[in-house]
Parts: structure tokens; C-alpha cells; sequence
């Protein structure tokens, strides 16, 4: 069988030669490596990644309580909401040089581009110069940013009323990756994502095999989502949403709090960004998904798919189950999820492990839907590389019903290892898996 | 590896499921449903015992996902009544893949994409990548399309009466990294985007050629519907398919394994 590289032309862009195409056994891991050269985040709990870090070590709730506007006539309930514009201040800084008014576009794309123009910046690709002649990938994973939800065009609609169709082309001009390929001026693949929660940590996973397979030089990958009053009517409506700040793995959770946010990574072969003496903040090294197969909206009670999407990434990844020494668990706070979360984690062993702390960041900054993937593989990546984690905020007394100890909010330890695990549990039985190294510098 | 079509479906809007379905889709949605039966035609008689020990998955491209749905949750949120949960349920893009998973047992990876870009070209380069990368032994691809009122009135209002016709439905096909009989081989596919205005996607505009013939395109769905039956009746030899449009180009090649007959030989 030829060798991959040889299969792949570099200036083809987006062309994939199916034929002796390498399997994931057959793959060089050492060339295949591929590291992480720029981290952004924003979410209610920081509008950078320092701040949200910040946040999650001091396992504060960044919630607001009482916005009725977003939940009536269902019973209000904190959200984890950005306030004000600020969160574009460093992002209309470093894309100064580029075409775009973040004031613009819609609150999903200006997240994005935030976290992105961060990313960028620290991957020292925030000069568009630095991005041209280079393929781009952009994968991100959103929910609310890939429909049209605008209530009052909806409204005039209804009504019958004269109205200005504006609206409706800013939808036809705002798929988040095309955008985001616009904004940068870059050309390369493109993929929007909508897994519901595990979108974002999908979005890496296929960013991860794009550069295996030579489909991109860089990648832009992660997920961002806005607050939107369907999505708090709609969790509401499954009762799923908690009226108090969330506890995940707490003996007295009772629900999720609704988030905004956004997390990317900047991704590339471990030698091009060796070869362009980028400073490395960790790798991805395995990705691994599967579905449960069994419910619509509720997770698989023991699960299932979670324990073999955890088994695929690890196997991608080249590693065993005992080389992993964090997890950032989904841990979303409802009764379904955090059960058969842990109930998979223990099945796979890690009930034992207490050289591999378990915690949810998730009490810090909501669940953001489709960002959450994308954030909270920037806060694996940001705990692996410290050496250290905080505890679960919201979570003071676990649960004891719950097969596997998780770390509470008044506990932080040393990481005793550089491997850690972030993973996502999705609607319609997704479940995602991403293998991450903190890097020792 | 390579990968193989071992199975094609398309289902327009409005069929009706076959009773061995219904139970299953009782309560869904259009755009759940015609996923589910393009999926239950591109599986066809092997859809009970898929090959192979697996991991078996999908990838569902769409460019306007369960919009109507969307727009009926919309619709109790605006009025302040209680939002259905099956229908909020429904209304998540990924809700189909969530059915085609369970009544198929996929337990592989499932992806759902939108584009309004070549959503059933995307999904296809990423099954390939899963199946060529060992992700995946199969990988059912789909593109579904039901679009929603309030998009019909705004084209109609917009364009005119020079406004084609959307038609919605699904089409569906099963790629596997196995070699069946009367399997078609695809090898490779390219996709290409060029930059362009929002406005470009409320009027299809789409050429496609082959070896013998060209036609223009002028829905979300039809070049996956077109392409799905030049397919279907490939002649025995190596086939390129090109589609054109203002946002980009696919390129997409393959060939046919037909054993040859008695009588040909």
C-alpha cells in the first residue's frame, strides 16, 4: 500500500483521493501528530480565556437570575448571558485589519469571532497575511446559530404586515463557517456542525482528521452559541432546567442553567507548527464518537455509547484508558445525564482511578450548547497545562447514589499527568470523546 | 480503502411511510420522516443485518434543517404558551440522525451538517473520510429538505413568478469500505466554495455534467437527486460528475464494478 502523503496532493484543495487512503490503524502517529498553537474562549464566566479559567479555579457561578424575558410564561431560571458588548473590545482589536463590523453580525457569529480573533492571536496567525496561500479549515459546532429564530420578522410574517426582508438574507449570509471564511479571507474546507451539545467537541474531532488526512494546513475549530428564548422554552419544556444556579453530580441538582459562549482552537501539524517556531499549547491526540441508539432526548442509562466513544478515542489516540489523568466530564447537572455519565466512566474503569479527577466546569459557565465542546476542550487543554484542577463548581455534596467519586467545588488538586479527556453527551443519543495533551512547556 | 455505494434512495415529500415504519415515525416530524425512509431505501434488504461487525453511522446534510418545525416552536414561544416537548424535540437539527441511529441501529458516529452550500457533498466527503480513516465500515449519507412557509412566501414575494419550485425530500446512500456485488466505486470527491453573497442562495443556480449529458440545477436538493440517478444507471467505466454554482464546484468521481454477464462475455 503507497503511503498516505503520497496520495495527497497539497494544492488540491478539499480533494480527498478515497482510494489506499491510510485507516486509522495504518497511520503514522508521530507524523500525524497534531498540536493546538492558539486557545479562545468567552462565556459568561470570562470574556477571555484567562478570565473564564479564572472563573472555573475559583468555581464561581457567573449566572444572572430574573431574565423573564427569555423563559415567560415558563417559570424563570439563571442563565449564564454576556453582558454588554465589551466581549468584542480585543476581538475588533485584532481583526482591525479585515473588513468586518462585529456589531453586525449576528450574537452566535460575533461569540465565534471573538474566541477566534483570541486564538488567532496567540497562534500568531492574527495578521491575515499570515493565513494566505495556506488552506484553512474552519469546523465549528453550533445549535442556535444555524437557525432562523428572528421573532419579530416571524411576527410581522404572521401578521400578515408589509415587512423588510433584510432579516431573512442575513440569514441566507450567516452559515457560521461560510461567515467566518468570509470574514478571514481564507479558502479551505468548511463544515457547520449540528450535534446539539457534543457539536463543538465534533467539530474538533473532524478538524483533527482533515489534518491527518492533508485537507487543511490549519484549522479553526471549536463552537459558539448565543442564549435564545426557544432553547429556554424548550429545556424548560423537557424540564430540564434548573431554577437554581446548576449543581452537576450534587446530591440536590435538579437541572441545567442555559449558557452563551464560545471556545475555538487553532489546530496544525505538530512539525508545520514546529517548523513555524509557534509556541505549542497542547495536541489533540484522539477523537472518538458513537451513538447510543436508544432515545430521542434521554442518554442511554449506562452509557453505552459514551463507554465506546471513549474506547475509539483512546484507541485513536494510541493510548490506554490508564494514560488518562483528567476528565472534564459533560455533567450538565439533570438527573439523566450525570448518572449515565458517571455509570459509563465507572464501567470503563475510572471509579478506581484516583490519579484521574473528575470534575464539570459546567456550574462555571452554563451549558453553552454547541460552544460547550469547543470551551471546554480550551479548559481541559488550560488545566493539563497548569498541572492542576478546581473542583466541580455547584457540586457540594455528590451525590452518593453515583458510581464514581467526582471532585466537589472546595477540593483542587495536582494533575499527576499531561493526558486528560474531554467529553460531550448529545440529544438523539450523541456522544464524543476528545483526547487532549497538555504540552510541558 | 476505498468506498463503495452499496445502496441509493430517494423519497420525495409526501410519501407515505411503509407500515413497517410507522410505528417508528408516529409522532415525527416531515423532515424525520423522509430522513428515515431515504435511509430505510439506501439500506434496502440489508438493512436489518448491516455488513460487517461495524461501527456502522451517518452523516445528514441539510441547508434549512426541520425549518417548519423550528418556526411552529417559534410560534408557542411568541404566543406564551406552553412549547410541545416532542415538538422542541423535533426541532433540533440533529433530531433525524437521532432517529435514523435508534431505528437502524447505528452505533457508530452520526454527524449532522448544514450548508446551503452542497449539504449531500459535504456529507458525502465526510462519510468517506470516516470509512477511509476506520471510523466508520459504513456510513449512510443523507440531504434532507422540507423548507417552511414563511421561506416560500419570502422567494414568492422576492422573486416573483419566476421563482422555481423547491420540491422537499431526502435522499439517501450507503457507503460502505466493502466490496459487494454490483457495488459502485467512488474515488474521490472534491469540494470547492467561492465566496458569496446570501442573496445567491434564494435562486438555485447549479450546472452539472457528465460524460453524456448536462442539466442545470435549480433546488437545494436536486443535485443530490441528480446525481443519485446518473448513479443509479452508470454505465460500466470510470465517470466524473461536475457541479458548478456562484458559491463553489464538486467534483466527483467513480466507477462501476458490474460483474460482466454470460452474454457480454
Amino acid at each position: 500500500m503507497s503511503h498516505w502523503k503520497e496520495l495527497l496532493s497539497p494544492l488540491e484543495n478539499n480533494h480527498v483521493t478515497l482510494q489506499d487512503s491510510p485507516s486509522r490503524q495504518e497511520r503514522n502517529r508521530a507524523e500525524d501528530a497534531v498540536a493546538v498553537t492558539g486557545l479562545g474562549c468567552c462565556s459568561a464566566a470570562g470574556q477571555d480565556v484567562f478570565a473564564v479559567r479564572q472563573s472555573v479555579d475559583r468555581t464561581i457561578a457567573c449566572c444572572l437570575m430574573g431574565r423573564a424575558d427569555l423563559f415567560s410564561p415558563c417559570p424563570v431560571a439563571p442563565v449564564f448571558m454576556i453582558e454588554g458588548q465589551d466581549f468584542l473590545a480585543p476581538a475588533r482589536k485584532s481583526l482591525d485589519r479585515l473588513p468586518v463590523h462585529l456589531e453586525t453580525l449576528n450574537r452566535t457569529a460575533a461569540l465565534a469571532m471573538t474566541a477566534i480573533a483570541e486564538a488567532l492571536r496567540q497562534a500568531g496567525l492574527d495578521d491575515p497575511a499570515n493565513l494566505r496561500g495556506k488552506k484553512v479549515g474552519i469546523a465549528l459546532g453550533t445549535t442556535v446559530g444555524c437557525t432562523f429564530l428572528n421573532e419579530g420578522y416571524y411576527k410581522n410574517w404572521k401578521a400578515g404586515h408589509p415587512q423588510d426582508d433584510g432579516p431573512i438574507f442575513d440569514y441566507l449570509s450567516s452559515n457560521l463557517a461560510e461567515l467566518v471564511q468570509h470574514i478571514l479571507q481564507v479558502a479551505g474546507p468548511r463544515i457547520v456542525i449540528t450535534n446539539a451539545c457534543a457539536s463543538g467537541t465534533d467539530a474538533i474531532g473532524l478538524a483533527l482528521e482533515w489534518l491527518r488526512g492533508g485537507l487543511c494546513d490549519i484549522a479553526l475549530a471549536g463552537g459558539a452559541d448565543s442564549l435564545s428564548r426557544v432553547a429556554c422554552h424548550g429545556f424548560s419544556s423537557l424540564m430540564l432546567v434548573s431554577k437554581n444556579p446548576c449543581r452537576p453530580f450534587d446530591a440536590a441538582r435538579d437541572g441545567l442553567n442555559l449558557g452563551e459562549g464560545a471556545g475555538f482552537l487553532v489546530m496544525e501539524r505538530d512539525a508545520s507548527a514546529r517548523a513555524r517556531q509557534a509556541a505549542i499549547s497542547g495536541w489533540v491526540r484522539g477523537y472518538g464518537s458513537a451513538g447510543d441508539a436508544y432515545h430521542p432526548t434521554a442518554p442511554h442509562p449506562e452509557g453505552r455509547g459514551l463507554q465506546e466513544a471513549i474506547n475509539r478515542a483512546a484507541i485513536d489516540a494510541g493510548i490506554t484508558l490508564a494514560d488518562i489523568r483528567f476528565i472534564n466530564a459533560h455533567g450538565t447537572g439533570t438527573q439523566a445525564n450525570d448518572a449515565a455519565e458517571l455509570t459509563a466512566l465507572a464501567c470503563l474503569g475510572f471509579a478506581d482511578r484516583l490519579d484521574c479527577p473528575v470534575v464539570s466546569t459546567k456550574g462555571a459557565t452554563g451549558h453553552t450548547l454547541g460552544a460547550a465542546g469547543g470551551i471546554e476542550a480550551v479548559l481541559t487543554l488550560c488545566a493539563l497545562n497548569a498541572g492542576t484542577t478546581s473542583g466541580t463548581t455547584g457540586c457540594m455534596n455528590q451525590d452518593p447514589k453515583l458510581p464514581l467519586n467526582v471532585l466537589t467545588a472546595d477540593e483542587k488538586i495536582r494533575l499527576t499527568g499531561r493526558i486528560g479527556m474531554s467529553e460531550s453527551l448529545a440529544f438523539g443519543g450523541g456522544n464524543s470523546a476528545l483526547i487532549l495533551e497538555g504540552s510541558p512547556s | 480503502m476505498s468506498v463503495f455505494i452499496a445502496g441509493t434512495g430517494y423519497i420525495p415529500a409526501g410519501t407515505d411511510p411503509p407500515s413497517s415504519l410507522a410505528r417508528d415515525l408516529r409522532r415525527a416530524d416531515s423532515f424525520i420522516s423522509l430522513a428515515v425512509q431515504a435511509g430505510s431505501a439506501a439500506l434496502g434488504k440489508i438493512s436489518s443485518t448491516l455488513p460487517g461487525p461495524g461501527p456502522h453511522g451517518l452523516v445528514l446534510g441539510t441547508a434549512f434543517g426541520p425549518m417548519q418545525t423550528n418556526f411552529d416552536v417559534l410560534d408557542q414561544v411568541v404566543r406564551q404558551e406552553q412549547t410541545s416537548p416532542t415538538l422542541f424535540s423535533h426541532s433540533v437539527f440533529n433530531a433525524a440522525a437521532g432517529y435514523l441511529a435508534r431505528i437502524f441501529k447505528l452505533q457508530g458516529s452520526g454527524l449532522t451538517l448544514t450548508d446551503f452550500a452542497f449539504p449531500f457533498f459535504q456529507a458525502l466527503q465526510q462519510g468517506s473520510i470516516a470509512i477511509t480513516s476506520g471510523q466508520l465500515e459504513s456510513c449512510l449519507v443523507l440531504q434532507v429538505e422540507t423548507y417552511s412557509d414563511l421561506l416560500t412566501d419570502a422567494r414568492t414575494r422576492i422573486i416573483g413568478k419566476d421563482m422555481d419550485h423547491w420540491p422537499a425530500g431526502a435522499v439517501a446512500w450507503l457507503l460502505t469500505g466493502n466490496n459487494g456485488k454490483h457495488d459502485k466505486e467512488m474515488t474521490s470527491i472534491d469540494v470547492q466554495f467561492q465566496p458569496s453573497p446570501g442573496s445567491g442562495y434564494f435562486r438555485v443556480d447549479e450546472r452539472l455534467t457528465d460524460t453524456s449529458h448536462a442539466e442545470t440545477i435549480n433546488s437545494p436538493l436536486g443535485a443530490a437527486v441528480a446525481v443519485t440517478r446518473i448513479i443509479a444507471d452508470a454505465p460500466r467505466k470510470e465517470q466524473t460528475i461536475c457541479i458548478t454554482a456562484p458559491y463553489g464546484s464538486i467534483e466527483l468521481r467513480y466507477r462501476c464494478h458490474y460483474p460482466i454477464s454470460e452474454k457480454e462475455a
